[in-house]
């Protein structure tokens, strides 16, 4: 198969996969919109890129600008927040202003959340925030196999994802 | 195959996967929508981590000692889920040693950790509107008591031993009046608790002695302020799960979902300022789209209703 037909598959693939995540979030019409826009953006601005490896870790940051971005923009609108007018606080003019809060916030409630991990998954967070990579990790933890080590590393993800309150970000 | 690869969703936002473990999550996740999901969803983490800034602060939290285990234990019973399990427990104790001599009894029943399931003058109202199932005799209603703003500090006060006060209809009123009524049926007598570590840590649990109510709920997490939390819903019967809080204006709108019959729904609730919430939980057979969050509406329909105390922590 050619690379560029390849590239269209994969994308094809994709667009699929984004409108169905999307659309679990938002209506399918918007979800459609955003996928278009996705796609639009990987054909006219990241042609060059075609390999899979590149091409959706790309996509899925392209998607989650995009619906943070159209949030944002339903807020400013005030499709949700129906209030007094009396209410209403004058606008923070620093576009990025928002986003670096919630940054923060969720820095400091993974950095709290991961105090209150064991010994076991803070050695894993602390190896991985490292740089290293899972077999590394098998070799600093002593582990029998690498498989022990994913499975390890899952359940640490997820009693990390527990004490986040199910949600990285904390919108769900 | 797909929970193997799950696996190596915490390489993913870390960025430590080999390009062989790329390979295999990628190829999989554009086959696999439920795997393509969960990568999209840790996008975020992933690009917080991306920051050497953050891993820094990350790692400085990971080296921070942790407390002795005499230490986390106090620390977590102070919490209030921590203060009610140890209430509970006492509680237990106390009850068994008490009714160790009469095992012959039966007991009456397990107290469950509900709150205030109350069917509202309008559910019943509705229920009788409603011919094809057949509608309950309307209970005898209270009109609305005073309630004490904060409860009793001693660790358990029985309301039942009160007596039932003189049976009379509550007026129609306003939703606050609605969400007060009280059945008074002997079965609904409700035993109150109040636990907590002192001001803002406290919460107010309710044991009913049954589970008769079409809806329930609890909190997961302890509410802080600026941190969400999630309520979650069980209910008998299908519909909608509307959510709102009481300010000065009325009830605020501020959540809302769909709820099947014995699946449980999530909301997920953020309060910036710490103190008392009052909320009322409305199930609803009709969906009602026009809901929106933060707005004043009027109450939908209500199929059942339940009146929820939060303490929003510091």
């Amino acid at each position: 198969m050619e690379p560029s037909a390849a590239r269209n598959e994969m994308l094809a693939r994709l667009r699929e996969r984004i409108v169905a995540f999307a659309a679990s979030r938002m209506g399918r019409d918007t979800a459609e919109d955003l996928a278009q826009e996705t796609l639009m953006l990987l054909e006219e601005k990241y042609a060059h890129v075609e390999r899979l490896e590149e091409l959706l870790p790309l996509s899925l940051r392209i998607v989650r600008f995009k619906i943070l971005a159209l949030r944002r923009k339903s807020l400013r609108r005030g499709e949700y927040t129906q209030v007094s007018v009396a209410d209403i606080q004058l606008p923070d003019l620093d576009a990025d202003s928002a986003a670096w809060v919630e940054r923060k916030q969720m820095l400091e409630r993974l950095a709290r959340a991961m105090s209150q991990l064991g010994a076991r998954c803070r050695e894993m967070w602390r190896l991985k925030l490292s740089g290293k990579s899972f077999p590394e990790i098998q070799q600093a933890m002593g582990a029998r196999s690498l498989n022990t080590v994913y499975t390890w590393d899952h359940r640490c993800r997820k009693r990390l994802l527990e004490r986040m309150g199910g949600d990285w970000e904390g919108k769900s | 195959m797909r929970r193997e690869l799950e696996k190596l969703l915490g390489g993913y936002a870390a960025g430590i996967l080999t390009p062989a473990e790329r390979e295999a999550l990628f190829a999989a996740a554009l086959e696999d929508q439920e795997l393509f999901d969960a990568l999209a969803r840790e996008e975020a983490l992933r690009d917080l981590l991306a920051e050497p800034a953050a891993r820094e602060r990350l790692l400085a939290a990971l080296e921070e000692p942790r407390p002795h285990p005499a230490a986390r234990l106090v620390a977590w019973m102070r919490r209030p889920r921590g203060m009610a399990l140890a209430a509970g427990l006492a509680a237990a104790l106390v009850a068994a040693v008490v009714l160790a001599p009469r095992r012959s009894t039966p007991p009456e029943s397990r107290p469950v950790e509900i709150v205030e399931v109350r069917p509202p003058a309008a559910a019943v109202a509705e229920s009788q509107s409603e011919a094809a199932e057949p509608a309950p005799a309307p209970r005898p209603l209270r009109a609305p008591e005073p309630r004490p703003r904060e409860p009793q500090p001693e660790a358990a006060q029985d309301l039942a031993a009160a007596p039932p006060p003189a049976p009379q209809h509550a007026p129609p009123g306003p939703p606050a009046a609605v969400a007060d009524n009280v059945a008074t049926a002997p079965e609904r007598r409700e035993l109150s608790l109040r636990t907590g570590a002192g001001p803002g840590h406290a919460r107010t649990l309710a044991l009913a002695r049954d589970q008769a109510g079409p809806l329930r709920y609890s909190i997961a997490g302890a509410p802080r302020a600026g941190e969400p939390f999630g309520l979650r819903f069980e209910s008998r019967e299908p519909g909608w799960v509307y959510v709102f809080s009481a300010d000065a204006q009325g009830w605020r709108f501020i959540a809302g979902t769909r709820i099947d019959a014995g699946r449980p729904a999530h909301v997920s609730l953020r309060f910036d300022e710490p103190g008392r919430r009052e909320l009322l939980a409305i199930l609803s057979r009709t969906e009602r789209p026009d809901q929106r969050p933060g707005a004043i509406a009027p109450l939908p329909p209500a199929a059942a209703t339940l009146r929820i105390v939060v303490e929003v922590a510091p």
